[in-house]
């Protein structure tokens, strides 16, 4: 493998990518640990709680194991991967019908931390329901860049970096995410007001 | 009212800590490996299954779910206990207890294991999950966690061959998770699974509640962490194995459980930002992770980190000092063969770079390490570079270290 000219100093990453891309199974399956659970956790907030978020993960880390030997160092491994990990879940949610996704309560149970009282967390998982069915009805891309940047906490660019745009693009987006999604909102609320007016 | 009831509800999404179970990492891991032997050249159809995974993991039991505690065992109530989500592995408040024994790392839910003899383990748990490569077969004793619909539990005994597997002993279901798992029950002749397949030992023995246990050498206890206060309490129906009398001498070996630190991984990675910003700073934070967590996974990577920031800041006794402990360090596993090669830079010993030549033949950084040992061999020798300069032009002929041996190769024709 020839030599690589990077612009930032190498870290242990880079050499577990490097070994990785050069067949060493103990690289992959170490880069495969280090990170495993972050990617997971982002495909949580990105594709919900469902049994699917298994194969997004496997598909992660195959397409990651495929495109290594492309990774010059320019980002750092972290971004590499979390790009790739954009990019197949984009890919799942545009293959995935629009009919709503119902999410078992054992599974958002398991997103709850803390000891909350019965109470508390039947309301919680409500709200984590809801949120999720909302998600589900904007278009991929807005969603993504709404959950990256809103939930996340991510910056415009650090988002921008991830999804392959640029940052004003990526504002648009969770600008117009918002507003669908306070106008589901809206309509959730007209449905269950009280209809005053039907009164005699 | 709408915007502020969507921040709510996203600040509650933003609350969210979703985690990977052992299970289905282990599981994802052993596709993972199948998937890259066999090519992939389709990928993985997402939403489907390739394999029947079956492994259905333990009970997010009833509300006494207990941890680990040797000799007793979480009952539940029911005829059959239910099968949980695959994400939630056991009950709220129950942890996994890990430990490694006879070289393979072991994962018990709600249950309890002891070694004896070499590579003979029994087992009392609801799953067990193997880990690590196991070059000789390793003879499982799997016993049923107790339950109230059977009165007697049911036992197997299974031995295995394989890199990574799995046991849910209420079903006596045998899953590969990595490498191909060779299966014997009882009674039935030996069988191959594939990775990420399953098996039932359809023969299970019903035996009787005591446990026979055949000692003929020292016998391992397992010693679990203490249990915390929630842990349920042993009821008195729960049988504990009865000691075989007349023992020999013991040997308590104390298993090491092995916790997953989310602080840690999340301290490393905001000293990783700092490398790119602020070396010293970075310096400072991998210091002290590694001080404050030694055995954490993290520190194997941070140790390198630490050499490779001290080699970039002109401190080779640093940068030595934290190979020095990254080669003594129990997860250096794959980081082996850069730490390796960074000696090197802090040694500037020709023989060095030979060393490790010989020692990862086919290393991403040969063709470095190969101009560097011609160059600095030509330098005090040019009879003894040729080889190594002819051998660079040979392998690496448009490699970045061209122009170098292409001048020591016409000084030392």
């Amino acid at each position: 493998m020839s030599a690589v000219l990077r612009p930032r100093p190498p870290t242990a990453d880079d050499e577990l990518a490097l070994a990785a891309a050069g067949g060493d199974a103990d690289a992959f399956a170490a880069l495969y640990a280090r990170y495993a659970d972050r990617v997971y956790a982002r495909i949580t907030h990105l594709v919900g709680p469902g049994p699917d978020r298994e194969d997004v993960l496997q598909q992660v880390f195959l397409e990651l194991h495929r495109a290594l030997p492309r990774f010059r160092g320019e980002a750092t491994v972290s971004t590499f991967l979390y790009r790739i990990a954009i990019h197949v879940i984009y890919d799942h949610l545009r293959k995935r019908t629009r009919r709503p996704v119902d999410h078992d309560d054992a599974a958002l149970d398991a997103l709850i931390d803390g000891s909350p009282t019965p109470e508390e967390r039947a309301r919680r998982r409500q709200e984590l329901a809801q949120i999720f069915a909302m998600l589900e009805r904007i278009k991929p891309k807005k969603r993504i860049a709404f959950v990256l940047v809103a939930v996340e906490g991510l910056s415009l660019d650090e988002a921008a970096e991830l999804v392959g745009t640029n940052a004003e693009a990526v504002k648009q987006r969770v600008l117009h995410a918002r507003r669908e999604l306070v106008a589901l909102l809206d309509r959730a609320e007209k449905r269950t007001a009280p209809h005053d007016r039907r009164q005699p | 009212m709408s915007g502020h009831r969507l921040d709510e509800l996203v600040g509650e999404l933003a609350r969210t800590r979703p985690v990977l179970d052992d299970l289905t990492r282990a599981r994802v891991a052993g596709r993972l490996d199948a998937a890259i032997q066999d090519g992939a050249a389709a990928p993985v159809v997402v939403g489907r299954r390739r394999w029947p995974i079956a492994v259905a993991a333990v009970g997010v039991a009833a509300a006494a779910a207990a941890v680990v505690v040797v000799g007793a065992v979480a009952l539940r109530s029911g005829d059959e206990p239910a099968r949980p989500a695959v994400s939630a592995l056991a009950a709220p408040g129950a942890e996994p207890v890990r430990g490694e024994l006879g070289g393979a790392a072991i994962t018990l839910y709600g249950g309890w294991a002891r070694v004896v003899e070499d590579r003979r383990i029994v087992v009392e748990a609801e799953t067990v999950i193997v880990d690590r490569a196991i070059a000789e077969p390793l003879e499982l004793v799997v016993h049923e966690a107790p339950n109230a619909a059977r009165r007697v539990p049911r036992v197997a005994t299974i031995r295995v061959s394989a890199a990574s597997f799995a046991v849910d002993a209420r079903t006596m279901r045998v899953t590969a998770i990595r490498g191909d798992l060779l299966l014997r029950c009882d009674g039935d002749a030996e069988r191959a699974v594939p990775a990420g397949e399953s098996a039932t030992c359809a023969r299970a023995a019903i035996a009787a509640a005591e446990v026979k246990v055949e000692t003929t050498k020292a016998e391992v206890v397992v010693a679990p962490p203490p249990a915390p206060p929630t842990v349920a309490v042993v009821p008195p129906a729960v049988r504990r194995p009865t000691p075989p009398a007349a023992e020999p001498a013991r040997e308590v070996v104390e298993v090491v459980p092995v916790e997953v630190d989310v602080d840690v991984a999340v301290r490393y990675a905001q000293a990783e930002q700092l490398i790119l910003t602020d070396p010293a700073a970075a310096r400072a934070a991998l210091r002290e992770l590694v001080a404050s967590a030694p055995e954490a996974p993290e520190a194997a990577p941070a140790l390198l980190d630490l050499a490779r920031l001290a080699i970039a800041a002109k401190d080779p006794a640093a940068a030595r000092a934290a190979l020095d402990r990254l080669a003594g360090h129990g997860a250096r596993g794959a980081l082996a063969m850069p730490a390796a090669y960074l000696r090197c830079s802090v040694d500037a010993d020709p023989r060095c770079l030979a060393d490790f030549r010989a020692a990862f033949p086919g290393s991403p950084h040969d063709a470095e390490a190969l101009a560097r040992l011609a160059a600095a061999t030509a330098a005090a020798d040019c009879r003894a570079a040729r080889p190594l300069l002819d051998e660079y032009l040979r392998r690496y002929p448009r490699g970045a270290g061209r122009a170098v041996i292409d001048a020591w190769a016409a000084r030392c024709r």
